[in-house]
């Protein structure tokens, strides 16, 4: 776990009893969370439990049928995800998100498609390519042709464009190698260390509740456990389920 | 110069010609079906439109408009009738499936052939300009001014296109919602408006391509039909959605089927054509340059 500058009490987005899913099928049933400003937050839950759900509905990919959903004193829940967008949240989906057959360079000029401010983006891109060595050295290749783990680097690159004050990110290490996943762990803290709010969805628990400072344990559509990540982390019963090799 | 070699560089400037028609519409089939996945059934007639728009605007008594002025206005005719279509008809069926995408946009063709039959007849109208009359002979070969035309404006759209998209934002969210149509709600690219643009964009070349041919031929209400077919099939050949690969397979067809028709029949220089199409699809569906991801 890493300290931020700006890290508080504040709640920064809160969902109170949220119900959600898709068509008849109910898969958030009466979610409720608090994420802190500056925070990393960690959610873990078996497969299905409603992890990327609960993600999308934040993001206003899926509307939920009941409850609110509270950023900065307004109710978003429902809203559509421009206007999420607009108020600073960004979501990088599992699997791949991003514009395969389009350089690293414009994958960023469409990270920031929202935005009209040109040299500011120019230069943003340039101090991004500068801090990530890796986006500099393949900013004009294909991001199709990087491997997992460098596309997983841009993603994160293209939602870093819109500056955004909350970031959602679902699984950004499946399929990575070890080393890799060190690397992108890496990369969040350094982007929640520039002040953003990250809520993570993750199925290495173990090493998200490492650089997390809350956690959520998501089961069956529920939040079952909610606290501080070394605290979750210790519950023998979120170590048995989610923490101990198996 | 021989004869035989006249002939021959007459038929590869024919050739050029026709290949260059045929990419202006196929750039625009490519474009939308690149973008969403759209068999536009309906874009030869909105050649067929440029067509009559060119007869009309040059039939207006009193005015009597420059060709060079007429051919944008022709653009912009077909890209108003386009964006009524896209908006009554396309925007409602872009998400279904590729059949309802099939039904619809032959329906829009039936419709707007039997206007056209209402409101001109099957009588085929005739639109001369000045540079269609205009015969020069460079290196000994005969040809119209306005096959020269055609051949310099299609180059300059190409390029036009090509720098469009790979250069500007609204190009590169083209491009983009070609490629990771799921992705582009999280960056904020709203799909159905740059679908919307994109059949606009895509109407407008299908409506100059008609503007720069109508000249040289006549007009009538199915002139549309077979170049649909001819233009999806170099869509195929091209390899779907890909522009590039689609213009160099549009030239080529257009200079096998002028050879074709000057040295084995012209009664069935469309065999030739449907015939390569055919055996690709048996030998190489992924067309000549294979699959890509988006435009």
């Amino acid at each position: 776990m890493t300290e931020n500058a700006v890290q508080s009490n504040e709640t920064i987005l809160a969902m109170r009893n949220i119900q959600a899913g898709y068509g008849d099928m109910t898969v958030l049933e009466d979610v409720n969370m608090e994420v802190k400003r500056g925070h990393i937050a960690t959610i873990i839950g078996a497969n299905g439990a409603g992890k990327s759900t609960l993600l999308k509905t934040i993001f206003g990919l899926v509307k939920p049928t009941r409850g609110s959903i509270v950023h900065q004193g307004e109710d978003i829940a429902g809203k559509g995800t421009l206007d999420v967008l607009r108020r600073g949240i960004t979501f990088i989906p599992g699997g791949r998100a991003n514009f395969p057959a389009m350089s690293v360079q414009e994958n960023l000029e469409m990270g920031a498609y929202l935005r009209n401010d040109k040299d500011q983006i120019r230069a943003e891109i340039d101090q991004l390519c500068q801090r990530f060595p890796l986006l500099q050295e393949k900013r004009n290749t294909a991001v199709g042709n990087l491997s997992g783990g460098q596309q997983q680097m841009v993603e994160m690159a293209i939602a870093m464009m819109l500056k955004p004050d909350i970031m959602l990110i679902d699984e950004p290490t499946i399929g990575l190698a070890p080393l890799i996943v060190n690397e992108i762990f890496q990369v969040i803290q350094e982007i929640n260390a520039d002040g953003t709010t990250i809520l993570l969805v993750e199925q290495n628990a173990k090493r998200a509740l490492e650089v997390s400072d809350h956690g959520f344990v998501l089961e069956l559509g529920r939040i079952r456990y909610s606290g501080a990540a070394e605290e979750i982390a210790s519950f023998e019963e979120v170590y048995r389920a989610y923490l101990s090799e198996r | 110069m021989s004869i035989e070699l006249e002939i021959f560089l007459e038929t590869i400037i024919n050739g050029l010609t026709l290949g260059a028609l045929y990419a202006l519409v196929t750039m625009g089939l490519a474009l939308i079906f690149g973008v969403a996945r759209l068999v536009n059934f309906a874009h030869g007639d909105l050649f067929m439109i440029g067509g009559y728009a060119l007869f009309v605007l040059l039939g207006v008594e009193g005015m009597e408009l420059p060709y060079v002025l007429i051919v944008p206005l022709v653009v912009i005719v077909t890209m108003a009738f386009s964006w009524i279509i896209e908006r009554t008809v396309i925007h409602r069926v872009i998400n279904q499936s590729w059949r309802v995408h099939a039904v619809a946009t032959l329906g829009i063709s039936i419709v707007l052939q039997n206007i056209a039959l209402i409101l001109f007849t099957t009588d085929p109208k005739q639109t001369p300009t000045i540079f269609s009359r205009q015969i020069i002979e460079p290196f000994g070969v005969r040809m119209s001014m306005q096959r020269v035309i055609i051949l310099v404006v299609v180059i300059v759209v190409f390029l036009g296109l090509q720098y469009f998209v790979r250069r500007t934002k609204l190009g590169k969210a083209i491009r983009a919602v070609s490629q990771n149509r799921d992705m582009c709600a999280i960056v904020g690219i709203d799909v159905k408006k740059i679908v919307m643009i994109t059949f606009v964009i895509s109407g407008g070349l299908a409506g100059l391509a008609g503007a720069l041919l109508a000249p040289l031929y006549s007009v009538t209400p199915m002139m549309g039909s077979l170049l649909t077919l001819k233009g999806l099939a170099a869509v195929v050949l091209g390899g779907l959605g890909y522009i590039n690969g689609a213009v160099f397979a549009a030239f080529g067809l257009g200079i096998i089927e002028a050879l074709f028709s000057t040295y084995v029949s012209f009664a069935f220089k469309d065999v030739i054509v449907f015939g390569i199409f055919i055996l690709f699809l048996f030998f190489r569906p992924q067309g000549i340059f294979g699959r890509r991801v988006g435009l």
